[in-house]
């Protein structure tokens, strides 16, 4: 081995025995090889003590990261939220139907709610898991329940500061368990300041009551929505929040607001490159 | 789930069959500071780095599909330094490493080491491309050689040997100083 194999071995620790006994014959045999390891040794140390600082810029990096959970979460959704909406529906219907056929609903009700239905190992792994569930997991199976529906309008309290949570009173005036669970859902990341997941299901309950023709339930959690999106640059649901509050004001027959929100939405999309297709095609429907 | 235990691979695997966001913010964070100290090297501005940065997360999230086996670092590391040659070649040229990258604490302002310090720093900022990069990936980012020689998409021998080539260059660079302050 050359002199300088040698030294390349000792630096990366793999000289087997015989090699560190001919490295240090070769020091003691060479006066220039052994200064020359000693300065080696010297770069070897400045370089394992002192990597270069880095002034990294942490609100960036959460940033990124929070985004690109949040389309992790969203490919979840993608089947696992539709999925998780089917499963509840499914679930209801199915849990209805049999509770009727076999004892009637309100003894079924009264079941229901004192005997809690097995977990399954997914929703066990939920609970004990210190984290938060993704969406891709199956929330806890929705039954309806004799308890009377809950009935209120909803109001969103202005957020002075983006680290307070924003606070919706919403309960649905209909007995679906899916609306529930989403606005419970809601009402747990906000209470975390999960902006993220608080942003997914903010829009998703704003589309819901859009649909159902809950016009103000709709608008004040669209509203959240592009808050909580702000909050930490999500984009994508800040445009849609402002299209889905543009077919709500369409569905109202204001087209001025809905032109307003369209053309929002497509700023906000033009401006971070995003696709603004379907936005476009609402607002040239308007116009037409 | 203990998301520390699972091994980068396992991390990844859940992040790409199983959509787990919990695993995806567990690797993000293994990661997310030295990627983004390799693009701060490699582009020399936080303005270059960030966009490069928030492109090679969205890269990897992206082409999940893609990656079967192996190491994710490796992988990792193989698309930064893509995305990073692409912005420099769009450049048209070099970057050295600045005085923006590397910031040395204040206190230590005084001592010989200080001195030793920024020599070393002059003498990696004067290398070749290829030394430095490989001297970097083993240094900075604490990758293995296995995993150099595949981001760089050369033998471990080669990784190896630019590397200690690297090192022997900053040796010759700093002789003197080193000399003078023993």
């Amino acid at each position: 081995m050359t002199n300088h194999e040698l030294l390349a071995g000792f630096l990366d620790r793999s000289l087997s025995e015989d090699q560190l006994l001919e490295f240090e014959a070769r020091q003691l045999a060479d006066p220039a090889f052994a200064h020359e390891v000693k300065e080696m040794l010297t770069v070897e140390r400045l370089l394992q003590q002192e990597p270069p600082r880095v002034d990294y810029p942490v609100g960036f990096l959460a940033t990124i990261e929070s985004n690109i959970a949040a389309k992790v979460a969203v490919g979840a959704a993608g089947g696992g939220l539709l999925g998780f909406l089917a499963h509840n529906a499914w679930t209801w219907i199915v849990g209805s139907t049999a509770a009727a056929a076999i004892s009637g609903g309100a003894l079924y009700f009264a079941t229901r709610d004192s005997e809690p239905a097995p977990q399954t190992p997914v929703q066990e792994r939920i609970q004990s898991a210190p984290a938060r569930p993704t969406l891709e997991e199956p929330l806890p199976a929705q039954t309806p329940t004799a308890e009377a529906p809950i009935a209120a309008t909803p109001s969103v309290t202005p957020v002075p500061s983006a680290d307070r949570p924003i606070t919706i009173d919403a309960k649905t005036t209909a007995p679906d368990p899916v609306l529930k669970q989403l606005i419970v859902e809601y009402e747990q990341c906000n209470t975390t300041n999960d902006h993220v997941r608080c942003a997914q299901y903010s829009l998703l309950l704003g589309r819901r009551f859009r649909s159902d023709g809950n016009t103000s339930e709709a608008r004040q959690y669209l509203e959240s929505a592009i808050r909580h999106a702000q909050t930490v640059r999500l984009v994508d649901y800040e445009m849609d929040a402002h299209g889905e509050l543009g077919l709500l004001a369409k569905s109202r027959g204001d087209l001025d607001g809905a032109t307003r929100s369209f053309e929002r939405a497509i700023d906000i999309g033009r401006t971070h490159k995003r696709s603004v297709v379907r936005w476009t095609q609402e607002l040239e429907s308007l116009q037409q | 789930m203990p998301y520390t235990l699972l091994t980068d691979e396992e991390l990844f695997a859940m992040v790409r069959d199983q959509n787990d966001e919990q695993a995806f913010r567990a690797l993000f964070k293994r990661y997310d500071k030295r990627v983004y100290a390799y693009c701060l090297r490699a582009l020399g501005s936080h303005d270059d780095a960030q966009d490069v940065f928030q492109t090679i997360q969205l890269t990897v999230y992206d082409k999940r599909a893609s990656f079967n086996d192996g190491s994710f670092a490796a992988w990792l590391f193989t698309i930064a330094r893509n995305f990073c040659l692409k912005t420099l070649r769009g450049r048209k040229h070099n970057v050295e490493i600045t005085d923006e990258v590397v910031t040395v604490e204040p206190e230590d302002t005084h001592s010989s080491d200080f001195l030793l310090r920024q020599a070393l720093h002059k003498a990696i900022g004067q290398l070749p491309d290829e030394f430095r990069e490989a001297l970097s990936m083993k240094y900075f980012d604490d990758l293995p050689y296995e995993d150099i020689a595949a981001a760089l998409d050369i033998t471990v021998a080669l990784a190896k040997v630019r590397v200690f080539r690297a090192k022997k260059l900053i040796q010759q660079t700093m002789s003197t100083i080193i000399d003078e302050l023993r």
